[in-house]
Order: structure tokens, then sequence, then C-alpha cells
């Protein structure tokens, strides 16, 4: 038992009003078989708790952990049994310190019989994890509860065949209204009678294969059958690896040798082979034991969930993807057809109105802080509203139906093996693909990658190589008409990418991260969800943006007063000049490192403006995207990765943003002749 | 909620709120998921509302 056991009131809320503070409660009775209540995070097991147990729990911390385990006594099947509530756990894979208690109960065999509390609406989820359980041959129990909810959203689960097919008994139960609990405690009490089961190795595709011959080199003693060591192992799981090391006699090096051996025969990367087995298992065994009224989960999803993260048909849906979703409608259409009409909106109406508005002002300086060339209204509310707005509002809407469609998990696994050499895991995709969204908040993301290695690249490519949304949205849009400088552009921040990424994996030396994750199941986007998520993330932006772009505004107000703004401007020139480009593009620079959008919305107008030509815009383009984040990003790398570190990125990326400039412009003007 | 990233389900209390580490200051409406990081939008409730009372049937 834990030293720092105490008596509480049931500390968590689920727990209701059933459970009083009182004395001490008595310790299980000597003999009391444990029974150890598993499964996903609110699929009822606190509730099943307190039906099975009385009115005394105690609240303990896990030994050596600050997470707290509930446990009570009970009668079960005339037995005396100590029952333990643990924390919600979704695959063996744990990623969180109450996963991992959780799983150290299970794996270090100290429960008896472990029931598997599963939520009956959404099974499909819940079996992968039955399948891992059912592996340590430990006695097991599934108690599909929540039939109630089950049966309103008309899905009916056949447990007799369900049971008959797991090889353990499948109980349905309503936790919060006791119904079913009395079977389950009968159920319990049957499989401790009949102790440990054999363990069966289901899955085929050639990973039960791999999983058995690993399966064989476990020759030491453990708590629970090896067999739920295997796919930890394959995983990479750090813990798991060290606790076989302690186990074998040979230190666990035959059986590194085994996963090596059967990760190749495998075809990387083994984990995804192994959770994808999973679920298609878990369909299989469903198939014919759920029924659901209306729509059962499309089977050709599954199957497109396949192709999603094959190489061979993932990089061309892949590709297909971006150019209807990135080049057709946020380039063509939201930063083309509706930003043309916004635009125009503000030429002929909303301009000449505020204009004539301060018409009668008679200062001059007062006049332009609101209409002037600058101007608070005329510069930076047109740019917020007409050019920023459509442009990140139609990027944010192609962003959310792939989030809700389940695509940025596939996509991760996918560009895995590209990242490999870029010294990134797949996991690294989070910060990319949020990167699109906001390159300051993709920038803190970063911290939830596992080694500073990978932290430190991220942050960098990051910086370099991801336009956020408004940039990107009006770079396709200049670059429409012009595919060889849109092929140039393409190019050059792919290759940066590619290259600085590969350069920073050689200089930062340090094991490649691993990756691994389960995959959420694929579905059809709803318009609902896609709305809301459009919505919630355009409100924010506009929010952040407005007061920004005014303040750009003022600033620039202020510095064309003093003088300031054109000092500036005059010593980027010779720089500019250097890239062939036209003096104006100096002000864009300076625009560009006050916000991205900012600048990108400056490069817009000069582009309206015509003064720039097809190479001029490839050039400015590169640059700009290449060229350091706006002010708010370096802050963010400051804050994350420490002032050496930002200060070193900025001095490597401003050069290396002016040479790609000048090397896709001598490029250019060659092939141009 | 659930994650958008990893399907898995959270408590929003339990996800990190973004926007307070965040150096902008901005009310960006993100948790974080605590299982894979990613920065889930967090709708405002007037508006999860309104779905609900326009499609009452329509759960995420
Ligand atoms: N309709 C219905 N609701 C249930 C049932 N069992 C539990 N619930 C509800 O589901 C929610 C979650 O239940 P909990 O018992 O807290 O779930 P848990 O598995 O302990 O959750 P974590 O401790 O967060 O992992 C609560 O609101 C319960 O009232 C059931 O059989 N039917
Ligand atoms: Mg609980
Ligand atoms: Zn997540």
């Amino acid at each position: 038992m834990p030293e720092a056991s105490r008596s509480t009131q049931a500390a968590k809320s689920a727990a209701g009003p059933a459970c009083h503070a009182g004395p001490p409660a008595p310790a299980a009775p000597a003999g009391a078989a444990r029974v150890a209540l598993i499964g996903a995070p609110n699929v009822g097991k606190s509730a099943l708790f307190h039906r099975l147990t009385g009115h005394y729990v105690t609240v303990s911390n896990y030994p050596g952990t600050s997470v707290e385990v509930t446990r009570g006594s009970a009668w079960l099947g005339g037995r005396p049994a100590e029952v333990l509530d643990t924390p919600g756990l979704y695959s063996l894979l744990a990623w969180t310190d109450e996963e991992r208690v959780a799983r150290r109960i299970v794996l270090s065999g100290e429960a008896d019989v472990v029931v598997h509390v599963v939520d009956a609406k959404a099974l499909e989820r819940m079996l992968p994890l039955t399948l891992q359980l059912l592996e340590s041959g430990r006695p097991l129990v599934v108690a599909l509860n929540m039939i109630d909810e089950a049966s309103r959203l008309g899905v009916e689960v056949d447990a007799r065949r369900l049971s008959a097919r797991l090889g353990v008994a499948v109980v349905p139960v309503v936790a919060v209204e006791g119904r079913g609990v009395e079977e389950l405690g009968r159920a319990i009490a049957a499989a401790l009678a009949a102790g440990a089961r054999p363990v069966r190795i289901l899955y085929g595709n050639s990973v039960g294969e791999a999983m058995l011959s690993v399966r064989e080199r476990l020759v030491g003693v453990y708590p629970v059958d090896p067999a739920s060591f295997v796919a930890l192992l394959f995983q990479g799981d750090s813990e798991v690896a060290a606790e076989v090391a302690r186990r074998e006699p040979d230190g666990g090096s035959a059986a590194r040798a085994a996963v090596d051996r059967a990760t190749t025969a495998l075809g990387a990367p083994a984990s995804y082979r192994i959770s994808v087995e999973r679920r298609r298992l878990s369909g299989e065994l469903l198939d014919g034991a759920i029924v659901r009224a209306g729509a059962n989960p499309p089977r050709w999803l599954d199957v497109l969930g396949r192709l999603l993260t094959r190489p061979a048909t993932g990089i061309p849906v892949l590709l297909i993807v971006l150019y209807f979703g990135l080049y057709a409608f946020v380039g063509q259409f939201g930063a083309g057809t509706v930003v043309d009409w916004l635009e125009g909106g503000f030429e002929r109406y909303v301009t000449p109105f505020f204009e004539s508005l301060f018409a009668p002002v008679p200062w001059a300086p007062v006049r332009s802080l609101f209409v002037g060339e600058y101007g608070l209204l005329t510069l930076g509310l047109r740019y917020a509203v007409a050019i920023i707005l459509p442009i990140v509002g139609a990027f944010f809407l192609f962003f959310s139906v792939l989030e809700d469609s389940g695509y940025f998990p596939r996509l991760a696994l996918l560009v895995d093996r590209v990242f490999k050499p870029l010294g990134l895991s797949g996991r690294a995709v989070i910060p990319m693909v949020l990167g699109f969204a906001c390159d300051t908040m993709a920038t803190m993301v970063t911290r939830t990658l596992e080694t500073r290695r990978e932290r430190v690249i991220a942050t960098l490519l990051l910086a370099l190589a991801i336009p956020c949304s408004a940039q990107l949205g009006v770079i396709l849009a200049i670059l429409s008409g012009e595919p060889l400088a849109l092929a140039a552009w393409v190019a050059a921040i792919a290759g940066s990418f590619l290259l600085v990424g590969a350069l920073g994996a050689r200089v930062l030396p340090g094991a490649p991260a691993r990756f691994h994750m389960e995959l959420p199941p694929l579905r059809r986007p709803r318009a609902g969800n896609v709305f809301l998520k459009t919505y919630t993330r355009m409100h924010w932006y506009f929010l952040e943006v407005l007061p920004l772009f005014l303040l750009a505004s003022v600033l620039l107000w202020i510095g064309n007063l003093t003088g300031l703004f054109g000092v500036a401007v005059s010593a980027l020139t010779p720089v500019v000049g250097l890239l062939d480009l036209p003096p104006e593009t100096a002000a864009v620079f300076l625009f560009g490192f006050f916000r991205r959008d900012y600048g990108a919305a400056g490069l817009f107008d000069l582009d309206r403006a015509g003064s720039l030509d097809a190479v001029q815009l490839a050039v400015a383009a590169v640059t700009l995207t290449l060229f350091v984040p706006c002010i708010a990003q370096f802050l963010m790398m400051v804050r994350e990765r420490g002032v050496r570190t930002a200060v070193g990125m900025l001095v490597f990326i401003t050069p290396f943003a002016f040479g790609g400039g000048l090397l896709v412009n001598l490029l250019l003007r060659r092939l141009a002749g | 909620m659930t994650c958008a990233f990893c399907g898995r389900e959270f408590e929003e209390d339990r996800g990190q709120p973004a926007c307070q580490q965040c150096p902008l200051g901005a009310d960006c409406r993100a948790v974080r998921c605590p299982y894979c990081g990613y920065e889930n939008p967090v709708p405002p409730p007037w508006l999860v509302k309104l779905r609900h009372w326009l499609v009452p049937h329509d759960a995420h």
C-alpha cells in the first residue's frame, strides 16, 4: 500500500454524493482480490467505481508520483475485493503522467483482474486498447458502459458475439443507474476464478508475425505476459525498453535485434503498421457485432485513410489538396476575386467618403494621419479589411476543412520519413501546420517536441521557410499569373526548408526523434464544425491584426513627420537595389519586419500599382518569405529558445534571405535571357 | 472537448489556454491539447449555443 495514503472526501467531481469523509477506510481484507478499472477518459470508470464499492474510499498518490488513484472495497460474486479507479488511458502508449500510472497498474500485474471500461457509443476507438490488454494475459472483463446513450443514438452492440470473438466476458452496463453492475461483479469473480488466460495474438498482415518474433526473444520473468511489452518496444517507448533491459538475462539485446529485424521486414514505420493493424482488427471484430441505425462509418473512408499515409498515393493527394485548396481557393479566389471586389469597394466608396469627411480639417499632418498615404483609414483599415481578412478567411476555411476531416495526423505520418533527415519527426508537423496559421503561435508549440535538437530546428524552419496564411495568400495571388515566378518561389522556399533542415540536423548532434501516434478516424468534415472553427480563427486574427495595423499606420505617420521613416528606407534602398528591386520595395521590407502580413499587404499594393515585373515579384516574394519573422515571432523565439539562439538565428536568416533573393534574381534573369 | 489533431478527448480546463503565454496578448481562444500539443480553437459560447439551437442533434 502507498505510504502517502490519506482518506479524503472523494476529490473527483464524478464521485458524486455517495462518499463521505469518514474514519480511515478499512483496509481491504487480506486475500481480497484487486480489480483495476481501466479505460479512456470520460467513459464512466468513476461512476462504475462508486457503484461497485461502498461508501468508504481512499484517495492516495500512486507510489512515486503525484497522480491520484482511488481505492475502495467491494464484495464481488461473494468475494472481498479491492477496486482501483484509475486515470483515463487511451492506449498503453502513454503520453502523460496520468496515463503512465494507469499503464503501470496494468503492466505491473498488481491487478488480479482488469476491467476495461468502454463507451459503447465509440467502441471502434476503444477496442485497440482492449487488444493491448488482452496481450497482458491477465484476467480481463470488458464493461460495455453507456449502453443507454448508445441505444438512444441507435447503436446496438451484440455483447455475446463480441465476447465470443475476444474470448473474455463483455458485460453491458449503465454505470450511472447501476444497471448490469451485479452481472459485472459476477463476471469479475468468474474471471478471477479462471485465472490467467493464454495469450492469443490476433493480428494479421504480417504484424502478428513480427510481434511474435520479438515475443519469442523475451525470456525474462515478467509480472504480466511480455507480449504486452512488444508493441511498446516497436514504438520506441523508453520506459518499457529500460524495463526489458532490466528483466532480460542478456540486457534485452536479443529483443532489440529482433525488433530491428522485424522493423525492416515490416517496412517502416513499424509502430504505424501496428496501430493501423489494431484498428483494422477492431473493425473486423466489430463487424456484425455492432448495429448502427443510419450511418455506419463508410468503409471508403477507411480505405482513403490508408491511402493518405502511403507515400505513393499520399504525396499525389497532398499535391492535389495543395493545388485546389491553397492555389485555387486561397490564392485565386480569396486573394484574387474577393480582394478585388473589396478593394474596389474601398476605392470607390470608402476612401472617398473618409477623404471628404476629413477634407475640412485644416491641419495637413492631422489629415494625413487619417487619410494620407499611410493613413489609419486609407492604409491600416484598408489593409486589414480589404486585403488580409478575405485572404486569411479563405485560408482558415481550407484549414478547418482539413482539420475537421482528420487529415493532419495522416499528414504527420506521411511526412515522418521526409522529416527524418531534417532532424525532425512527424510530430513536428503540428507546429509546421500551425505555422501557416500563425508562426508566432507555432513557435510556442515547438516546446511540445521531445528533444532540444528538434525544437531548435523546428523554430529555425518556422522562422525561415513557413509563410503565414496572409503572406502565403498574397504571394500565391500575385504570382498566379506568372508560372515561372511561382515555380521559382516554390523551389526556393521548399529548397531552403530542406537544405537548412538537413544542415541543422548535421550541426546539431543527436538521435533522430521517434514519432508514433494512434490515428483518429478519418471522417467527412461537418459544415457546422468547419464554420465554428473558421469563425473562431478569423475573429481572433482580426482582433489581433486590426489594432496592430492601426498602430503601424501611426508609427509610419510619426516616422514620416520626423523623417525617420525616410532614413530607414534610404538605408535599405541600396540593399533592395542589389536585388534589382525598385526603391519602393524598401518600405515593404520595413513593413514586413513589423508584421509578416503587413509586409504582404504592402507587396500586394505594389503589385497593383504595376511597379514590379515577374522576376522582381519572385525575388521580392522569396526574400520576404525567407526574411525574418515579424517582431512578435522574434520575441517568441527569444522566449522559447533563449536570446543567444534567437539572435543566432536572426544573424543566419538575414543574409540567407537576401542571398536567396539574389540567387533567384540571377537565375531568373539568365533564364529570361 | 476532442482534440482536432490526435482525436483524444480532454477537459477544456485541462488543456492550457495558449493566450496567456503569448506575448501578443491577443485573445486567440485556443486551447492546447495535453496529449499532442495541438492548439485547438474554442468557439465563443454564444455561437456554440446558437448552433445547438439551430441543429439540436448535431453533436461534435
Ligand atoms: N448516460 C450515461 N452516462 C454515464 C454513464 N456512465 C458514466 N456516465 C457519465 O459520463 C461522465 C463521465 O463519467 P466518469 O465516471 O467521470 O468517467 P471516468 O471514466 O471516470 O472519467 P476520467 O476519470 O476523466 O477518466 C459523467 O458525466 C457520468 O455521469 C452511463 O452508463 N450512461
Ligand atoms: Mg474518473
Ligand atoms: Zn491532441
